[in-house]
């Protein structure tokens, strides 16, 4: 990465359709080795699969499509242990093992399912909830009929939030109650802030719209917040892991960040006391980007990660419409695009590969070459 | 010689102590009552150590949410003489946490309370015991957490007073010792906001908010020792206030309904949390 032959595109486009170009390796596993008495080393490792897609020199980054059992529409995908999961129109659930390759679940449901918290809870249209045990999946009743887009689990409790402002609790022992949250907009995303039970959660949606609802009462209070963009928001993350990332590309030390529709990206600053007031942070993503991915290596305080010998932070990736997307570092933001793979809805990974899926079925993988996490002993004690 | 010793000390401690220890709820059941501005007197004297809960107990009902200033001192012999130093511990028995200390002190002790009842704890150390007095008063120093309305802190406040508008007004509230201060009980904090009615009508206020709220109207920000059009406070996390209105510039201030922790780094009450508030005019018939 960054080596003297690395090129610096910023806008790299497919150079080959699916399943006409050159075969290109894609992360399939990673193997941890103890190396002498100061380190041990995750490693990733590569396999051909023969069906990449195009590849981010800058990054050594390659993107590959997988093979999907459907054609349905994806709009989302969760990592539970050594297993991911999609989610899509119809009631598709897909599951994919470490070693691949993906395989259609039963379903419960034939709502399409818009939001998935690992392998426990998925969400969708007409209020549809599923809880997940063993790999099977249990429609629940909601007592609501509005789409539901996002679901979260906080200690015992989980939450989903949808059309027209709703907010959906389901308790420890399954009931469920809806949450006023003084809003009408279509809520998209939920993050947890602080400890459960006393902390606080955000909700962010269409029109700029946050809501900060405090956990401490019962039931949860929630109250709107200024918002700097119009823009619909289409998630709010967790943005700590690679703050020092952010750090230095120049955007501070951001605590969470929340992603626009129009390519703006709010934050707040690390170290400031609830409840947020978010502030545009300038990171330069494209337009229509639906989902944005941040983590961070395990191998020293900054959260880097080793590629082709050179310490750097896992790129924070970004996806959305048309195949588009953007990798951002310390020092630059890349975009690209993955041809043929129309809308991409939703990312999840960590810091050595990434899944994302949409229209279509598609599945793409994601993944750095010779990346290696290097942990020393120290870290894991 | 190791087990000897107090296995001794425990037959003879239990010769001279054979009644039952005295527990935190007889203490509680004695309590003798604490009254604003009312000074009490007593003694600390007694083997309290032995006997489980020690000292006395008083039982102290806070009406308003403030700043309270227990004092506690040692009260004088015929000779002059200190002979000993009382010590008070302010607490309060709830039901979940059980008993939680507030603060403690040999001497004074400023502590923001909400209304409820508290019990003050006077004892000496284990040797020391001896006549003492105590006292709780409203704390108005500058260095209470909760005090009146100072105008080095409200003016400016008043002077960027923003308008409300048909927008609800989304902020932040943080408790601020000489903050403005709703009349009907708060810490007082830096949120003022201005309602301009051209014609008379009824204002409405609706507010939500992360602590228990207090919403007053006044005619003048600050200055002038108008009473407040309207104010009220909650239980809850909502609150709405109506007032007639005539003509002219009004102010509202949302304040909080109870003191915080002073925890987190927030200086003054301890209370920090969004709200959101929004007006409505209706004009008179």
């Amino acid at each position: 990465m960054k080596s003297a032959s690395a090129t610096r595109p910023l806008l790299i486009l497919a150079a080959c359709t699916l399943g006409a170009c050159t075969p290109k390796a894609v992360v399939v596993q990673s193997w941890t080795r103890f190396d002498g008495p100061r380190h041990q080393e995750k490693r990733a490792q590569f396999k051909q699969l023969g069906d990449a897609i195009t590849s981010v020199d800058a990054w050594h980054y390659d993107f590959g499509r997988e093979p999907s059992p459907v054609t349905a529409n994806l709009h989302a995908v969760t990592l539970a242990g050594d297993k991911a999961f999609a989610f899509g129109d119809g009631g598709t659930i897909l599951v994919r093992t470490h070693d691949g390759p993906w395989t259609q679940a039963p379903a419960p449901t034939a709502e399409r399912l818009r939001g998935a918290w690992r392998d426990v809870h998925a969400v969708g249209d007409r209020g549809t909830w599923l809880t997940g045990r063993d790999g099977h999946w249990r429609p629940e009743n909601t007592a609501t009929t509005d789409d539901l887009y996002a679901v979260t689990q906080v200690g015992p409790r989980a939450f989903a939030v949808g059309d027209h402002g709703v907010l959906i609790e389901r308790a420890a022992d399954g009931r469920f109650t809806r949450i006023e949250t003084r809003t009408q907009a279509r809520l998209r995303s939920i993050w947890m802030s602080g400890e459960p039970p006393t902390g606080e959660i955000y909700l962010v949606g269409d029109g700029g719209t946050i809501v900060d609802c405090a956990l401490a009462m019962s039931p949860p209070v929630c109250v709107p917040r200024a918002s700097p963009t119009g823009e619909n928001l289409m998630q709010i993350i967790d943005a700590s892991p690679t703050t020092h990332a952010f750090r230095a590309a120049g955007a501070g030390m951001i605590k969470v960040l929340i992603l626009g529709d129009g390519g703006s990206t709010l934050g707040a600053t690390l170290g400031r006391i609830p409840p947020y007031d978010f502030r545009q942070i300038p990171l330069h993503f494209p337009a229509r980007m639906e989902r944005l991915l941040v983590s961070r290596g395990h191998g020293g305080p900054e959260g880097k990660i080793d590629v082709a010998g050179e310490r750097v932070f896992p790129p924070i990736v970004t996806v959305g419409a048309g195949g588009r997307g953007a990798l951002l570092d310390a020092t630059r933001v890349v975009p690209f695009a993955i041809s043929d793979v129309g809308d991409l809805h939703d990312l999840a990974g960590n810091e050595l590969e990434i899944f994302a899926v949409g229209d279509a079925g598609t599945l793409v993988h994601g993944g750095m070459r010779d990346a290696v996490e290097t942990i020393p002993i120290m870290h894991l004690l | 010689m190791k087990l000897v010793i107090p296995a001794t000390s425990l037959a003879l401690l239990a010769c001279a102590h054979s009644r039952s220890p005295i527990t935190l709820a007889d203490k509680e059941a004695a309590a003798r009552p604490l009254q604003l501005d009312r000074g009490v007197t007593g003694s600390t004297d007694g083997w309290d150590w032995r006997d489980g809960w020690g000292g006395d107990e008083f039982k102290f009902v806070a009406r308003e949410t403030a700043s309270y200033l227990f004092r506690v001192s040692p009260a004088y012999k015929g000779d002059s003489e200190v002979r000993h130093v009382p010590q008070i511990e302010v607490y309060t028995l709830d039901p979940k946490r059980g008993r939680h200390t507030i603060g403690n002190t040999s001497h004074v002790l400023s502590v923001p309370l909400n209304p409820g009842v508290y019990y003050v704890n006077v004892d000496g150390n284990r040797v020391d015991r001896g006549p003492y007095q105590l006292a709780v008063e409203i704390d108005t120093r500058r260095e209470a957490a909760i005090r009146p309305e100072d105008p080095n802190v409200v003016e400016p406040l008043c002077a960027q007073a923003p308008a409300l508008g048909d927008a609800p007004a989304l902020g932040t509230f943080q408790s601020r010792s000489g903050g403005a201060r709703a009349s009907c009980g708060g810490t007082g904090g830096g949120a003022i906001y201005i309602v301009d009615v051209a014609r008379p009508g009824r204002v409405t206020l609706e507010a939500v908010a992360h602590f228990k709220i207090a919403l007053e109207i006044r005619p003048d920000c600050m200055g002038r020792p108008a009473p407040a059009l309207g104010c009220t406070k909650t239980d809850g996390y909502d609150v709405t206030l109506s007032a007639p209105v005539g003509p002219g510039r009004y102010f509202v201030v949302v304040d909080s309904a109870e003191a915080g922790a002073l925890e987190f780094g927030i200086p003054d009450g301890g209370i920090r949390g969004a709200f959101s508030l929004k007006v409505r005019f209706d004009g008179a018939p």
